[in-house]
């Protein structure tokens, strides 16, 4: 799907001032709400929307920096603000019971999310949690070199001015398990979706992410480890960055949880094995 | 310069301890004192790090006067619970104040915030800035809070930054000798603050395992860099009053922060407290109560 064609699908809200990005689609009276990754957008779900939508109200939408968001410089792209901008969304559509699916990055804001829901700060009621591969334990991950430079305080600001569509298009591929089911299609869109807004600008702000997964390790770690929510972790195998042991911990971690693996798949579940993908995400739907 | 330092009101850790209670927020207990009264409005103390509420002794009775006074000491400091083992950030000691003041049913409060309390009351702005609180209150004073002028956005990966602050601290509580010594450095004139106290305040920090709070340093000094957009904007944007009362000789806080302060705010009042050094209430009571109060 074009970029543009997924610009159509969604609408801009303004949130704190700012346009956000949105995908609303479904008739459900179950909403789910998604947390897309970094350092993508709401489009890495184009392949699953028409089913998810089938089932759920679908919300997903682009962080603030990220896809057809705006890009603010002077902005702290904290996951505390992402997750300020998340809450303040919902609220404005009018959502009040949700089912919330995060994956890589977004799995840090869901996370800051449930320590605001454990602490009974936020009128939401979380259903349920879908965690697909994203490193909250950010000590067990396998940092690509590009992560590395991106969150250093000297090397980050030129890489990023340097960082070109063949480095971005080799550093996504990798993180794929077979690097055939992603297309110069699908990549190039992805491009012009981070390259919208001078989103080259402030992309190694977004990077601080991976520094404040330390900081607040406690505060998320300790937050999944409180919920009540019963959550399921959809886990690609073979994700080069959030390996393996890090969904075996969690599992360990959340009261109530339900583990299920995505063979010969990497970092992008929804983008490399969507059918498989959407099957775990569904099932059990006793459960809702 | 004189010393105006009254020192016939000084107050034992033991006494300090019975002016207050333990209130449990969140699993944890706060050491709180809430000097009670008919008074209107409230005044929300949030002391500096590492010290505690006993900052406060010399203001407090004629403080009490004139405001309901709250001042508890933060997680990890004082009397309150320790940290077990867990860095413990400015973000959630900001949660743990809002619960706390639901437990009380603050209303009409005035917010007085020195140093590390200087980061959690600029949190508290960003969260009524956003509507994520609704909290009452009336005014903020800023009173002597350091922050970085510049902003870089990176974290130091080194964390340079991080490592000379925890290795000050180290060498600083290493003995009550070392201590002692740069306590003293932090006041304009070292006779202004005596044995007694600093016995105190070294108690209060035995109180809590030192190495735990090194931890604790290392983090909020990297929140100050993550947060630092967000912290300005919250100035930028409150409708809050706010009033800076900055004593002039602070080795830690230097006077340029309070440009970059007022600059952001459009309803701000600042006053100079002259030959003083980080510790106003310690050192310059009388002259700090004065700029409390004033209009």
């Amino acid at each position: 799907m074009e970029s543009l064609e997924w610009k159509n699908k969604g609408k801009l809200f303004t949130v704190y001032d700012k346009n956000i990005f949105v995908i609303d689609e479904g008739k459900s009276n179950e909403t789910l709400v998604i947390l897309h990754g970094y350092p993508t957008s709401s489009y890495d779900y184009y392949k699953v929307l028409p089913e998810l939508s089938k089932h759920f109200r679908v919300i997903i939408h682009d962080h603030l920096g990220f896809g057809f968001s705006d890009k603010p410089i002077e902005y702290s792209y904290s996951l505390i603000e992402q997750a300020d901008v998340a809450l303040q969304l919902w609220k404005q559509l009018g959502l009040t019971k949700v089912t919330l699916l995060a994956h890589d990055y977004g799995t840090s804001i869901a996370t800051e999310i449930l320590a605001r829901h454990n602490k009974q700060q936020i009128d939401l009621q979380i259903n349920n949690l879908i965690i697909s591969n994203g490193s909250m334990h950010i000590e067990l991950s396998k940092l690509r070199i590009i992560q590395k430079l991106l969150r250093n305080k000297v090397t980050g600001k030129w890489v990023a001015k340097l960082t070109n569509y063949p480095i971005y298009k080799k550093n996504i591929r990798n993180v794929y398990f077979d690097k055939s089911k992603i297309t110069n299609n699908e990549l190039q869109e992805m491009w012009f979706q981070l390259e919208h807004n001078n989103g080259r600008k402030v992309i190694h702000f977004l990077s601080n992410y991976i520094n404040e997964r330390y900081t607040f390790w406690h505060r998320w770690i300790g937050a999944l480890k409180e919920t009540k929510i019963p959550t399921k972790i959809v886990w690609a195998k073979n994700d080069p960055v959030a390996v393996d042991i890090i969904a075996d911990v969690l599992a360990i971690e959340i009261p109530n949880n339900d583990l299920f693996w995505i063979d010969n798949c990497g970092h992008f579940p929804m983008l490399e094995k969507p059918n498989e993908w959407v099957q775990l995400v569904l099932n059990k739907k006793t459960t809702y | 310069m004189e010393a105006s330092i009254n020192t016939d009101g000084f107050v034992t850790s033991k006494e300090w301890k019975e002016k207050g209670t333990l209130i449990s927020v969140n699993n944890k207990n706060i050491f709180t004192i809430d000097t009670g009264g008919n008074h209107k409005n409230c005044l929300v103390i949030l002391h500096g790090y590492l010290t505690s509420s006993y900052d406060y002794y010399k203001v407090l009775p004629e403080l009490s006067k004139h405001y309901r006074v709250i001042i508890q000491d933060f997680i990890g400091f004082g009397f309150s619970d320790k940290l077990e083992n867990k860095y413990l950030t400015i973000i959630d000691q900001t949660d743990y104040l809002i619960q706390l003041w639901e437990n009380l049913e603050l209303n009409n409060i005035t917010v007085l915030a020195h140093d590390y309390g200087a980061l959690i009351a600029k949190e508290l702005l960003a969260r009524e800035n956003s509507g994520i609180t609704n909290l009452d209150i009336d005014k903020v004073i800023f009173c002597n809070g350091s922050m970085p002028i510049d902003h870089t956005f990176f974290l130091d990966t080194t964390d340079t930054k991080k490592n000379n602050v925890s290795k000050n601290l180290v060498a600083m509580l290493n003995s009550f000798g070392v201590y002692k010594k740069t306590m003293k450095n932090f006041f304009y004139d070292e006779n202004n603050i005596t044995d007694d106290e600093l016995k105190v305040l070294w108690k209060l920090l035995e109180y809590n395992n030192g190495r735990d709070i090194i931890n604790f340093t290392s983090n909020y000094i990297r929140e100050r860099k993550i947060f630092w957009n967000r912290w300005i904007s919250a100035l930028n944007e409150t409708d809050i009053p706010v009033k800076l009362i900055w004593s002039k000789e602070d080795p830690l806080a230097e006077e340029s922060i309070v440009k970059l302060i007022t600059d952001k705010l459009t309803n701000n009042k600042t006053y100079w407290v002259e030959n003083c050094g980080h510790y106003p209430m310690l050192e310059s009571p009388e002259k700090l109560i004065e700029c409390i109060l004033s209009e």
